[in-house]
């Protein structure tokens, strides 16, 4: 029970924080507008607010496209080496691709830590911006991840047949 | 080799081997701040501060309010629509397919989007109608490339916030070219439908069908002039207007149209998330690459290879059109436009060339891009529409891209026409 529970949530993951920032978004903007026309009112924040959905929503978003192998590639020319070129070229652009990431997570990890001991508060709703900055360095950890699982199974149960794409 | 030579260089061969477009762009943009000397906390700090902007918003609330539309019996709708205007003549339903392309675009910021909502439906009908499949194909992605001209249009809000101009205004810009495309697309339809005697009853248009088919698409019919009516009258600015759209188009769906289901919902919104994180990730990792192209001095280097020919702006205009034209062959639209606007744009300011006329040569040579391989994703999208391989819609195309250079190159002599619109509703720009 607990097994195929954590299963499951390891299937949706990203898509639980996607729908989420994305509904979260649209609805804070749409409620700012209503009740600007309708209630003469403002709905204070609703601008900052949309904008964490939509970072949380683009961050697992790329996670989620690594999970599901959708990230556009050009693949026209590696399509026409032999098999193992074709597979050498992957999984090369995969270890720069992951390289970056890692470099980016060194980075932004370094960056978090300045916002901790540098207090840098949001204008509008007054949020410490070390937690939603904090997303960036966790989805990071979250691509990697999903990278290795994506390796792991061409590997393991497809036999490194095809394409690690 | 200099700096932007290394950064071409690395930008090009990671992307050969596959690494995806925002990555390769991320890695070459590593590659110019290491050149330049510049921290690397750079690109941590950008790698979030990229997004702040909240016009940004827009993007993905209008992929969703599109995806939620289609799925929710809008494009049926506008269908029957123009079916009932134009269905009856030579080539019908391929010049239904246009015009309904031309409806939908002004509900969906995106042309791959608009292919696949009208040409889902049409196409089928074009194939049982004897229809070359290469040329079913090619009307559905030729016409579904418009949308990303008539507003809404995420290329022409991508360009604004690259650019600073208003979003507004770039959508009005948007509106005469549009529709003026949207006319030669159906002069070329109908030309080649008459050479090859497809389609056409032969009835005689009359009104009382016409009328009843707008009758019973009102909301569909009516969500441009919601969305765009509300954003011109003042009530809306643009991210809340595509809000709007996105509860606009959840409400007829669910209520009115009942052809969205809460699966229905659970996909768009998980589409609109792939495309979000595949797409607009790009934004994060190269937002330091605007800082670069201005510390290496890029557009002055790049006005360097133009000045022979400074004089002769048409000229210019022509030669960024094929080098767009170019890139955009192997380029997505979004990372194009970011990447080369901060390039380009000072050289055709220099020339002066008005940035919205620009922008709108810009987003026009971008949907050549879409439809021209190996990367025309308006073409794979049609290729699995009917079934056929993307080299047969290619050569099935190429007459279809007249109107679309014959724009292109009328823009590069004359951009006027493109301003009027935005002039007269919200008054000539400040220089």
């Amino acid at each position: 029970m607990l097994l195929s529970s954590i299963r499951a949530l390891e299937s949706r993951f990203e898509e639980i924080f996607c729908l989420t920032g994305l509904s979260v978004m649209a609805t804070c903007i749409f409620a700012q507008v209503v009740l600007r026309v309708f209630f003469e009112s403002a709905f204070h924040g609703a601008e900052e607010i949309a904008v964490y959905g939509m970072v949380t929503a683009i961050y697992l978003g790329c996670s989620l496209a690594i999970r599901e192998r959708a990230h556009i590639r050009i693949t026209f020319l590696v399509e026409k080496l032999p098999h193992k070129g074709q597979v050498f070229c992957i999984v090369l652009a995969d270890l720069l691709w992951m390289a970056f990431i890692l470099l980016l997570l060194k980075e932004s990890i370094t960056w978090i830590q300045l916002l901790v001991q540098f207090d840098y508060i949001s204008p509008a709703l007054g949020i410490n911006q070390k937690f939603p900055q904090s997303i960036v360095p966790l989805a990071l950890c979250l691509m990697i991840g999903r990278m290795a699982q994506v390796y792991y199974r061409w590997l393991v149960r497809d036999h490194a047949e095809g394409l690690p794409l | 080799m200099n700096g932007p030579m290394w950064m071409a260089t690395v930008f090009l061969l990671t992307i050969v081997i596959g690494v995806p477009i925002p990555f390769a762009a991320g890695i070459a943009t590593v590659v110019g701040l290491y050149i330049a000397d510049i921290p690397l906390a750079l690109l941590a700090q950008s790698a979030y501060n990229a997004f702040e902007p909240f016009p940004l918003t827009t993007i993905p609330l209008f992929v969703l309010a599109g995806q939620l539309m289609e799925k929710g019996g809008m494009s049926e709708k506008l269908i029957q629509i123009a079916q009932r205007m134009i269905g009856a003549y030579k080539g019908g339903i391929g010049l239904v397919t246009v015009v309904a392309c031309m409806f939908f675009s002004a509900l969906s910021g995106s042309g791959p989007a608009t292919t696949a909502a009208i040409g889902s439906i049409t196409i089928p009908t074009m194939l049982k109608e004897k229809y070359r499949p290469r040329f079913a194909g090619a009307v559905a992605a030729a016409a579904g490339a418009m949308g990303s001209m008539i507003p809404p249009s995420n290329l022409l809000i991508i360009y604004g916030l690259v650019t600073d101009e208003s979003i507004p205004r770039l959508f009005l810009a948007g509106i005469v070219p549009g529709l003026f495309l949207g006319f030669l697309l159906c002069v070329v339809t109908y030309g080649i439908a008459k050479k090859n005697d497809y389609g056409g009853t032969g009835e005689r248009f009359t009104l009382v069908p016409l009328l009843w088919a707008l009758w019973e698409g009102k909301w569909a019919i009516g969500a441009p002039v919601f969305i765009l009516g509300g954003i011109y009258a003042g009530f809306f600015t643009p991210s809340e207007a595509a809000a709007a759209a996105v509860f606009y188009g959840l409400f007829v769906g669910l209520f009115i149209y009942r052809g969205l289901t809460w699966r229905g919902v659970y996909e768009s919104l998980r589409f609109t998330a792939i495309l979000a994180g595949s797409i607009l990730f790009i934004l994060g990792s190269t937002k330091a690459f605007g800082q670069l192209v201005t510390i290496f001095d890029i557009p002055d280097m790049v006005g360097a290879a133009f000045s022979g020919i400074i004089d002769y702006p048409w000229l210019v205009m022509l030669l960024i059109g094929v080098v767009y034209i170019f890139v955009g062959m192997w380029l997505e639209s979004i990372p194009q436009i970011i990447i080369f606007t901060a390039v380009m744009l000072p050289i055709a300011t220099q020339i002066g060339v008005d940035p919205i006329v620009f922008g709108v040569f810009t987003v026009m040579t971008c949907e050549v891009g879409f439809l021209t391989p190996p990367i025309g994703v308006n073409l794979f999208v049609a290729s699995k529409l009917t079934k056929t391989s993307v080299e047969d819609i290619s050569v099935g195309v190429v007459p279809l891209l007249i109107p679309y250079l014959f724009i292109i190159v009328l823009l590069a002599f004359w951009g006027d026409w493109v301003t009027w619109l935005p002039d007269l509703v919200m008054g000539p720009s400040l220089e």
